[in-house]
């Protein structure tokens, strides 16, 4: 949605790198930031430009006049690679990616904008990856409610969504089909 | 060609170049037409504040709202790619950009490899303003291969 809005995805990015420096910088050296596409590219790519660090990243498809590789930009195998993505849910599809990028690279810490909590943090940290989240999916709700922008039925919903996602008919739900796709509700 | 997007320097001489151009232009909005051009699109748009659009294989991504919402609040589009060849990419990009509203009478392309994309473009309509030509690349005659 951000790229649709050109100051919010310049703030967003000052945003990421504010996380970035905090959090990952101080502990660890990052020679590449990773792009997800479709989602997750845009973004990653003004991250990849506020911090002059290279942008890597694994396209889905190779198209057939391409020069047949699908890794974009310059990684050498000890290079540690910075994850970034617009959002985790169970972080299942976040693992998927990182295992492709440590075809690559190393990978040990992923930052993405908003954790849907729905298991994200702790499922990362059992294949060694950190999560760095800017905010909580309950939180940006909260705050919605707050500024009286959803009612407060919505907010409920959302809420119960959250903790039991599973109480809620599938059909609702799109399984990702590939590491950036998400499932609803959608944040609107 | 996504290699120059990936490096931010590169990058970044490819969308001042590109900022140059939009700039003699009269457009709202700027969409990439392929998830090679998608890192230029956004720095540009993020500089030149203008809403970025993603058109893959003729389908909107990255946005939650309706292209046509999207396009309700500017409706003059660029499109700009990273490498032209027959056209068809950017074409199909304009021709789902136009039914959803959109007026998309330019493209700026990185580099034209000079093969139909001009020609096939202006009998659609679209401009192609390529920042760099094949012609323009052609290595000097004396390491030239055979």
């Amino acid at each position: 949605m951000a790229p649709s809005y050109p100051d919010v995805l310049d703030r967003i990015g000052d945003l990421y790198v504010e996380l970035v420096k905090n959090e990952v910088q101080p502990k660890w050296k990052i020679d590449r930031i990773a792009g997800v596409p479709t989602a997750g590219l845009p973004v990653a790519t003004v991250v990849s430009q506020k911090m002059r660090i290279p942008l890597v990243y694994v396209r889905k498809e190779v198209k057939a006049h391409g020069l047949g590789k699908s890794v974009e930009g310059v990684v050498k195998a000890n290079d540690n690679v910075l994850l970034v993505d617009d959002l985790v849910t169970t972080g299942h599809s976040t693992i998927e990616e990182a295992g492709i990028l440590r075809g690559i690279g190393k990978v040990r810490h992923v930052v993405v904008l908003v954790d849907r909590e729905q298991g994200g943090p702790e499922n990362l940290q059992r294949e060694g990856l950190e999560l760095h989240r800017l905010i909580k999916i309950t939180e940006v709700f909260a705050y919605l409610r707050e500024l009286g922008a959803i009612p407060a039925k919505t907010y409920e919903i959302v809420i119960e969504y959250v903790r039991a996602p599973e109480k809620f008919p599938t059909e609702q739900v799109v399984v990702a089909s590939g590491p950036s796709q998400v499932a609803s509700p959608q944040p609107t | 060609m996504a290699m120059i997007f990936t490096e931010p320097t590169s990058l970044e001489i490819a969308v001042s170049l590109t900022l140059e151009e939009l700039a003699k232009l009269q457009v709202e909005k700027i969409a990439s037409p392929s998830v090679e051009a998608d890192p230029i699109v956004a720095v540009v748009g993020m500089y030149a504040k203008l809403g970025s659009l993603f058109i893959h294989q003729g389908e909107a991504i990255y946005a939650y709202e309706k292209l046509e919402n999207l396009l309700s609040r500017g409706r003059r589009v660029a499109i700009i790619a990273d490498v032209t060849l027959s056209g068809n990419t950017v074409l199909s990009a304009a021709r789902a950009l136009r039914s959803a509203g959109a007026e998309v009478r330019t493209a700026i392309t990185l580099v034209d490899l000079q093969k139909g994309a001009g020609d096939l473009l202006v009998g659609n309509g679209i401009r192609l303003i390529p920042l760099v030509e094949a012609k323009d690349i052609r290595l000097p005659r004396s390491v030239r291969m055979a």
